[in-house]
């Protein structure tokens, strides 16, 4: 498989850390960056090629993942997008199938790193 | 005081968050209504500080509360203002009653509704320590957030570990709340399995 970018959205450094980890463990030469909140997000847009990959995370602070999900898809319409929550209330999933974004529950583990990347292009 | 590093307090917030959100999901399909989350607050505090941080301004709330035990000790604890009490539990029991009060049978459904969400909210933060907690049963508690909150009287000064997150519901305008509560040493059990949980992913 040729090289990934992936871009992790995530308030939790651990969180990134465990997910980060596992791609790579995977996929050694692939591109993983990070960001904490929709502002970093908004603004690393600006500065990178669409990735192969968004996985973003609900109940962040400030504007929360899905309004987030939203808004990517303004600049990359058909960039694949994963959420990863533990939030798996129905209300959740159906926005996420409105926005036609992945869904992966959450305590990351590596079974769920792998169905997120099945969501890649 | 007490203080967590910033990858330890990262863990804790994420670890209770995954709860939560089984929390809210639970809450969801009792009420059939979209519970929206704050993200978790987790502070440090002596009971007489801590104090100043609950939420309810005063105000009578309800709530129903359950001790767990198992990787760690905590008090768990689901609150509602008292009038939106009544509002859930009646439009979940489809009763219609025009008593200010919650009725007995009205706070055991209280109660029960208490023991499916912070249940549910437990059950994954024991997974993800490869252990169990074991719960007393619900109990209702009505007053100030102060005296549903409240420590054991004979440990003011102790350090309590005070973790909130506030729950929206717009469509029946409600707003609660969900609490934890540990005390030292409980609070050290609790960091370390959470540095245990970490040291697998950081090895």
């Amino acid at each position: 498989m040729t090289s990934k970018t992936v871009l992790i959205v995530d308030d939790s450094r651990l969180s990134r850390m465990i997910i980060k980890a596992m791609i790579l463990e995977k996929h050694a030469d692939w591109e993983v960056m990070e960001t904490t909140n929709a502002e970093q997000t908004i603004s690393l847009m600006n500065t990178i090629a669409k990735p192969n990959l968004i996985t973003l995370d609900v109940n962040m602070p400030g504007m929360d993942g899905l309004t987030l999900a939203a808004l990517i898809r303004e600049t990359w319409a058909s960039v694949p997008i994963v959420i990863m929550t533990a939030n798996v209330q129905e209300s959740v999933s159906r926005k996420c199938t409105e926005l036609k974004v992945g869904f992966v529950e959450k305590p990351i583990t590596a079974d769920a790193v792998a169905k997120a990347l099945t969501y890649m292009e | 005081m007490f203080v967590l590093n910033e990858l330890q307090q990262d863990a804790l917030l994420e670890i209770f968050n995954i709860g939560v959100g089984k929390a809210a999901a639970a809450l969801s399909k009792i009420t059939s209504e979209e519970v929206l989350l704050s993200v978790p607050t987790l502070e440090f505090l002596e009971w007489e500080e801590a104090k100043q941080h609950l939420p309810g301004n005063g105000k009578v709330i309800c709530g129903i509360s359950q001790r767990f035990d198992g990787p760690f000790k905590t008090e768990a604890v689901l609150m509602f203002p008292e009038e939106k009490s009544l509002e859930i539990i009646r439009y979940i029991l489809g009763l219609d009653s025009l008593l200010e009060h919650l009725t007995e049978m009205e706070q055991e459904g209280l109660c029960e509704i208490g023991n499916i969400v912070l249940n549910a909210c437990m059950a994954p933060i024991a997974d993800i320590f490869s252990a169990e907690f074991h719960a007393t049963m619900p109990e209702f508690r009505s007053g100030t957030s102060e005296h549903v909150l409240s420590v054991d009287a004979e440990q003011p000064n102790r350090v309590i570990m005070l973790m909130l997150v506030e729950l929206q519901m717009e469509k029946h305008e409600i707003e609660g709340y969900l609490a934890f509560l540990s005390v030292l040493p409980d609070i050290q059990r609790l960091t370390s399995n959470v540095d245990r949980f970490i040291s697998e992913f950081t090895r």
